[in-house]
């Protein structure tokens, strides 16, 4: 501390009326020799009209309903989002329950393997010509074992609205993987091809 | 001269109850301190609200933490200062009328206009010092607590402060 700081917290000090009797008598001996602190002992520049205004308050002002409005809407904030938040967890965990329990992942997994092998059979469905603008649906089902475990296979879709696909006589009957289109014609269309391709990958073809 | 409420210690009240008895024992001092701080009654009164709800938040993620008075009074004087130098970096110039409007509700008079315009002069740091200490009522040791500095800091800012005031309102109108 610099030796004029010391004065002026002394100064502060007594301001506050904080000062003892010894601290008073060493900064009244300072200041009668000093022209920055000469009477600050007695002009304590505004801090008496700041206390008196203090006591002579009269606002107020009342915020508890504003704050206890703001935490009942904070607290309906979360208890939504803990809510939505729950909602998410639920569906998450119900879709991911579905996705393994039921073994769809093995399968989607084994489909994925399959893929990368080259298909030991590929049956072509011969084009087919339509009419333009025709609507066109293509189906695509997965036969072979149940998507729930413990149900019976379904039974293959052998037959489709209007068109159905050749398949290579060597596959199995039914076919693991079976495709067909639905046509649906337009008024005034012209003709367009179509083309159909089953893929059957190796291990499955037996 | 203050009581300390060690409201994070009762486990019989929940953040909300806490924060209801902090509000009712000590909105009007703390929107008066504020209001002085920041010369606008409605800004202080968003910031005591902006206080009690941080209070509500703090009790909340920690229930037995402890709560003083002096910890509203040192978080309103943070949203003070910074709202303070938000204004100034914006250039803001109160007008005179508008210096007076923390004292229109109890006085008019002149010398309280010339009070406000001294203490608009202040620094945020004097300023804080001089409210907590002659406004608030709190001692400088106390005050240190709240400003996170010594005491002997804040009497010396208080000094330069009665200094900087003095001046002003020595001055002829």
């Amino acid at each position: 501390m610099r030796s004029h700081d010391r004065y002026e917290s002394l100064s502060g000090a007594i301001a506050l009326g904080e000062a003892t009797p010894a601290e008073r008598e060493e900064f009244a001996r300072h200041a009668a020799s000093c022209a920055l602190c000469y009477g600050e002992t007695t002009d304590f520049g505004g801090l008496e009209a700041i206390a008196a205004q203090r006591d002579a308050e009269t606002w107020r002002p009342s915020v508890d309903r504003q704050v206890l409005g703001r935490i009942h809407a904070s607290q309906s904030r979360r208890t939504h989002v803990t809510l939505r938040a729950l909602a998410w967890a639920a569906a998450g965990s119900i879709g991911v329950n579905v996705f393994f329990v039921t073994g769809f992942a093995a399968k989607l997994g084994a489909a994925i393997l399959n893929s990368s092998a080259p298909p030991a059979s590929v049956a072509t469905a011969p084009f087919v010509r339509l009419p333009a603008q025709t609507f066109v649906t293509i189906k695509h089902r997965v036969m072979g074992p149940s998507l729930i475990a413990g149900a019976p296979a379904l039974p293959p879709k052998r037959t489709f609205a209007r068109t159905r696909p050749q398949r290579d006589p060597s596959l199995a009957d039914p076919p693991d993987f079976f495709a067909g289109i639905e046509t649906a014609r337009h008024d005034g269309a012209a003709a367009r091809s179509v083309a159909v391709e089953l893929r059957v990958p190796a291990e499955r073809s037996r | 001269m203050e009581t300390v409420y060690v409201l994070g210690l009762d486990r019989t009240l929940d953040a909300e109850a806490r924060v209801e008895r902090l509000v009712y024992e000590h909105q009007t001092k703390l929107a008066r301190y504020v209001r002085r701080f920041v010369n606008d009654a409605d800004l202080a009164l968003d910031v005591v609200q902006d206080v009690f709800f941080a209070a509500y938040k703090m009790l909340r993620a920690d229930p037995a933490r402890p709560l003083s008075a002096g910890w509203l009074y040192k978080t309103a004087t943070n949203h003070s200062i910074t709202y303070l130098r938000k204004k100034k970096r914006r250039g803001e110039i109160v007008p005179l009328e508008d210096a007076g409007s923390a004292f229109r509700t109890d006085e008019q008079s002149a010398m309280s206009l010339d009070l406000q315009s001294a203490l608009a002069t202040l620094g945020e740091e004097q300023l804080a010092c001089v409210l907590l200490t002659t406004y608030a009522g709190y001692s400088s040791a106390e005050a240190a607590l709240i400003l996170g500095t010594s005491a002997d800091a804040v009497r010396q800012r208080v000094c330069r402060a009665m200094r900087a005031m003095r001046k002003v309102l020595g001055e002829p109108a």
